[in-house]
């Protein structure tokens, strides 16, 4: 009996093996599936719009140590599919070789969070470098980002001559 | 009784020679024996080109595609079904939109008669949405099925 048995089990195992080697093959007896593996890859991508602009501080006086802030309407908006950190950087406010002192904050708007000063810091004015902020924004994420700035005059009259001041406020993002 | 067996006893013996008188005669005797086979329905199908990486650059609303061929013999009448997977799914279950030959179509049919050898070749097309889809790696897939009908 013992012997019956085992070849009953050897056969139904062949002929599961013989299935089994069709499908993977595609061949033998309708119907037959087969599948096919499709694959895809999206690489690190991320784009920076300026969503307004610009910052406006409007006219100085000219008085020593005038100081006005903090003034807005720089805002950027982030949109990436990686995880991304953010550098903020600015300049001072300048005319030919003068300049005025200034300050900005950046802050992202949703959820909203401060993330500190670049350029220079408010309200000592003291030089503070670009601010990085890593980790910056997660992937799959659109963030807005806004900026306000500080500007201050000179202690005297002739630190800065009458005219038209401009900067820059640059947002780069840059994948770790 | 007895008169009934011999008779019976003789007529058989009587038949018997006849059939083999005739078998040496002329014209010779020709007896037929059929012949039967049966050849089942079956199919060869093969991928004779794989389809190759859909790569995106991340940007939305982007659209790219790849091809792959397929090698189809049957002996029978069948249909052949070529349909692809709803997307592409990638890191956190982002997904791309995945579709057959044209932007839209999902699947395809064809009929194929007995006897008969068909080389295909397909269109995978993939098209991101309106967001970034996340960065990283996606896999979908083909399904090929072949039924008798």
């Amino acid at each position: 009996m013992k012997p019956i048995i085992k070849l009953s089990c050897t056969m139904i195992f062949l002929m599961f093996m013989l299935m089994v080697s069709e499908v993977i093959a595609g061949e033998g007896a309708p119907p037959i599936s087969e599948l096919v593996p499709v694959n895809g890859k999206v690489w690190k991508y991320a784009k920076v719009r300026v969503v307004t602009e610009p910052m406006d501080f409007g006219v100085f006086s000219g008085q020593p140590n005038e100081e006005l802030g903090p003034v807005d309407n720089a805002v950027f908006e982030v949109e990436t599919n990686a995880d991304v950190n953010l550098t903020f950087s600015g300049t001072d406010l300048k005319n030919g070789n003068y300049s005025i002192k200034t300050a900005y904050r950046a802050k992202r708007v949703t959820p909203s969070l401060v993330l500190g000063y670049f350029n220079r810091s408010w309200s000592t004015y003291n030089p503070v470098g670009d601010l990085v902020v890593a980790p910056g924004q997660s992937a799959g994420t659109k963030c807005k980002y806004e900026v306000i700035g500080y500007a201050k005059l000179g202690p005297n009259v002739n630190d800065q001559i009458a005219g038209h001041y401009s900067a820059t406020i640059t947002l780069t993002v840059w994948a770790p | 009784m007895k008169k009934v067996a011999l008779l019976t006893a003789i007529l058989a013996i009587f038949a018997f020679s006849s059939i083999a008188f005739s078998a040496e005669g002329a014209p010779p005797l020709t007896e037929k024996v059929d012949v039967y086979a049966e050849v089942a329905c079956y199919v060869s199908l093969n991928v004779t080109q794989q389809p190759g990486l859909l790569s995106f650059s991340g940007a939305p609303n982007e659209t790219k595609s790849t091809t792959f061929t397929t090698n189809k013999k049957t002996n029978c009448d069948v249909n052949y079904n070529v349909k692809v997977s709803k997307e592409l799914t990638g890191p956190n279950n982002s997904t791309i939109q995945l579709y057959l030959n044209a932007v839209g179509n999902k699947e395809v049919n064809y009929f194929n008669a007995a006897g008969s050898e068909w080389n295909d070749t397909f269109t995978i097309i993939g098209v991101t949405g309106a967001t970034s889809p996340l960065a990283g790696d996606y896999q979908g897939e083909i399904t090929l099925t072949v039924t008798k009908i």
